[in-house]
């Protein structure tokens, strides 16, 4: 069930979230237990006071105080059922934590959801795994079906029901607004309204909704209690965090750190070389230059310091073997296709910014246009995809500035594209030609009045054709239908992608 | 740049789980409303009267709508009035009322085979007298009709179009015959009513005519000879002596005398 290869990992400091990682590819149940212990229930009050006690926040990227989430679901559940919904949907391209904990270390990330639940009343607890996540799936699965067959042999395991849901995943689809949605059986893209998960959520009941590491550490807290939490990092942000290394990293892996830990010696574990910059918080995150990445230290706060944001703990090192420009393209491009195309600003704007980007890569175009496309995306959309597309393209233009230079001078930098930045394979849509038996056609005209935007005609009125995307079928199908002549067909053709 | 204003990935609004929700509600409620009419006398006697009604007019509307589909059909094609949207609106109004008639025309079969009025069997063949037996032949003809319409698009991709027109084109044979169906079988049409058909009849065979022989008597297409410049067969005249052999000794002259 679990492949042979998973996620690495890699510690700096104690061992808390990853423990015993090091000996097994994934933690059962048993060893689970053996590593810590059975897990002591606590009442809703008892639990909101001691993770106040050491200000957990929301591992997933806009650490919200988990204390307060909690109190707000209390309220809104009352006498009313509730429900814990585990964020496992890692849109994010360069970010595997939570796939790793899911795979690698599924009880440790239930047991936080059920001692949650249990101190909130709660009817279920839902995992959601996005759609690159089928092994991360199966280990919860298997993990849920663990703990059912130890209570069947007399175990001490919670009786809250825990449910497994896939979904299919988008970059925007962790969305906390798009999760429930797609929980709720729609389809999984943001509201138009923010609704709060705390209010209405999974079945419209109040909702405890956090990420995957999040659960996790609150697990660790109710095991070791606040001031064994609190034994390692930094005063104001006590524990270790989960850092996703990836992008030009030698070595790339989930790193346990403590808060403190400076960013310089999680690069060298990872024999990552900085080069032109660090990417911080994935790609709605900053660009952090080389000289504030050595000096920079692993925490909200210190991130800040810098300029830059910690979020869900994405750390993409560059190197200085690829050509910038041409990776932010690249990820702006691909930002840009994961718009849900609810909000118009996005869906035209993003595309919009991507090529700019590709005209100031090729040398034609400037940072004052892409700077206008920019402006004309942000703080317009129902989510935050367009904000945070904005905030990494502009930083991006901060960033590599110089090498942007070199770029309107010679068209180029001179260096190749490595593809550093991790994205998804992109899937070829399938085209379509539409083709005409020329001995049949007469110029009746009708194919280019219900495809007007694929069908020429030319002076004498017989049509000259453009290839039709596939989400034109149903209307080319119709062409081809209402041909008088008989003349049309439509052949399928895979699209072959420039680039 | 293409369809910008067509979101890709949005679903059809018609398409959401609601909508699908509502229209089976209220599919569902009809249903159960005609079950419980059933139920009471006054009821019952209100069914009575629908089903008296389409009894005596489902056929006539079949007939109706059905010629107006074969006008429609006849008008599709019609290039010298019609603009190409036009056409298309010919096209799905076609459609729309064949579905419609051929609708009308089951629940006429039906009510008429369910009442006892003709056999099972005089649906498909003409066995109850030669009147019925009209409307046997052109329900068979119309199936065809009508198949042939479904897989139209198949067609396309084949290399002979023309079993689709021929097949098609037995509308042209079954509607007459449906005609002849409505005006015998049943009570005796009023005269306006038989007039007004034989009208019909005349305007789609015409037109039927014009268009079958403007194919026959429109020339063969022939590629056309576009005027060329006129080719002078006159003996070409050359300069005399132009290559005529040169002693050494008179060239060498030639270029001292031009320095």
């Amino acid at each position: 069930m679990i492949p042979h290869r998973v996620p690495r990992v890699l510690r700096v400091g104690p061992a808390r979230l990853t423990a015993g990682l090091e000996h097994t590819r994934r933690i059962d149940l048993p060893a689970h237990r053996t590593l810590h212990g059975e897990p002591v229930l606590r009442d809703i009050e008892t639990l909101i006071a001691q993770v106040n006690e050491v200000d957990m926040r929301g591992r997933g990227g806009a650490a919200f105080p988990v204390g307060r989430k909690l109190r707000a679901v209390a309220d809104a559940a009352g006498a009313r059922e509730s429900v814990v919904l585990v964020n496992g949907s890692e849109g994010e391209p360069a970010s595997f934590k939570d796939t790793m904990m899911l795979i690698r270390n599924p009880h440790l990330v239930l047991d936080g959801a059920v001692l949650a639940a249990e101190a909130l009343h709660a009817r279920e607890v839902v995992v959601a795994i996005g759609s690159g996540g089928e092994v991360a799936e199966s280990s919860v699965s298997a993990a849920v079906a663990e703990r059912r067959a130890a209570n069947v042999a007399g175990g001490q395991e919670s009786h809250v029901r825990i449910r497994v849901v896939g979904l299919e995943e988008r970059f925007i689809s962790g969305e906390g607004g798009a999760l429930v949605r797609g929980v709720n059986g729609d389809l999984a893209i943001p509201n138009g309204r923010k609704k709060r998960a705390a209010e209405s959520g999974v079945d419209g009941l109040p909702t405890l909704l956090s990420n995957t590491e999040t659960f996790a550490q609150l697990a660790l807290l109710a095991e070791f209690g606040p001031e064994g939490y609190a034994e390692y990092g930094t005063a104001k942000e006590p524990g270790t965090v989960l850092l996703s290394v990836s992008g030009g990293a030698t070595n790339p892996a989930v790193v346990e750190a403590p808060t403190g830990t400076p960013l310089i010696d999680v690069l060298d574990l990872c024999e990552a070389e900085i080069g032109d910059g660090v990417l911080m918080g994935g790609y709605h995150g900053a660009w952090m230059s080389y000289e504030n990445a050595l000096s920079a230290v692993i925490s909200r706060e210190g991130m800040k310091a810098m300029g830059s944001e910690l979020g869900a703990g994405i750390i993409v090192p560059l190197g200085d073997s690829t050509c910038p420009l041409g990776e932010t393209t690249r990820v702006a491009a691909y930002l840009a296709a994961q718009s849900s195309g609810q909000c118009g600003p996005c869906r035209l704007g993003l595309p919009d910014v991507a090529r700019a980007l590709l005209a100031l890569a090729e040398g034609t175009g400037s940072t004052d246009a892409v700077r206008r496309t920019v402006r004309a995306v942000e703080r317009r959309g129902a989510c935050f995809h367009p904000d945070g597309t904005a905030r990494f393209v502009l930083s991006s233009l901060d960033a590599f500035e110089s090498d942007i230079a070199l770029h309107l001078e010679y068209g180029s930098c001179g260096r190749p594209v490595r593809g550093v930045l991790p994205l998804p394979e992109h899937e070829d849509e399938p085209e379509y030609r539409l083709d005409v038996d020329w001995t049949r056609c007469e110029g009746h005209g009708l194919c280019a009045h219900l495809l007007p935007e694929f069908v020429e005609l030319d002076e004498y009125g017989f049509p000259s054709f453009k290839t039709v995307p596939g989400w034109m079928a149903k209307e080319a199908r119709r062409a081809v239908d209402m041909c008088p002549a008989l003349a049309l067909r439509l052949n399928e053709s895979i699209a072959v992608r420039a680039g | 740049m293409l369809h910008r204003r067509l979101p890709r990935h949005a679903p059809s609004k018609l398409d959401s789980r609601y909508v699908r929700f509502g229209v089976s509600a209220v599919l569902a409620a009809l249903v159960l409303a005609g079950f419980a009419l059933t139920r009471t006398d006054s009821g019952i006697s209100v069914l009575g009267q629908g089903v008296a009604f389409l009894e005596f007019y489902a056929g006539v509307f079949a007939l109706v709508l059905l010629s107006a589909t074969v006008g429609l059909g006849l008008l599709t094609t019609e290039r010298v009035f019609l603009s190409p949207s036009n056409r298309v609106r010919a096209q799905l109004a076609h459609r729309a009322t064949a579905m419609i008639g051929m609708a009308y025309l089951v629940t006429h079969i039906t009510l008429m085979v369910s009442l006892g009025h003709a056999p099972l069997a005089a649906t498909v063949v003409p066995i109850a007298g030669i009147y019925v037996g009209f409307g046997a032949v052109a329900f068979d003809m119309m199936v065809i009709i009508v198949v042939s319409g479904m897989v139209r698009g198949r067609f396309a991709v084949t290399a002979k179009p023309w079993i689709w027109r021929a097949l098609h084109a037995t509308a042209y044979l079954s509607w007459p015959v449906a005609i002849m169906h409505g005006l015998t079988a049943g009570r005796p049409p009023a005269a306006w009513v038989a007039w007004s058909y034989i009208a019909c009849l005349a305007a789609v065979g015409g037109a039927l005519l014009v268009r079958v022989l403007a194919t026959m008597l429109r020339p063969a297409l022939q590629p056309e000879w576009v005027k060329t410049p006129e080719v002078d067969t006159s003996p070409v005249e050359r300069p005399v002596d132009v290559n005529a052999p040169v002693s050494l000794d008179a060239a060498r002259r030639k270029y001292r005398e031009a320095g």
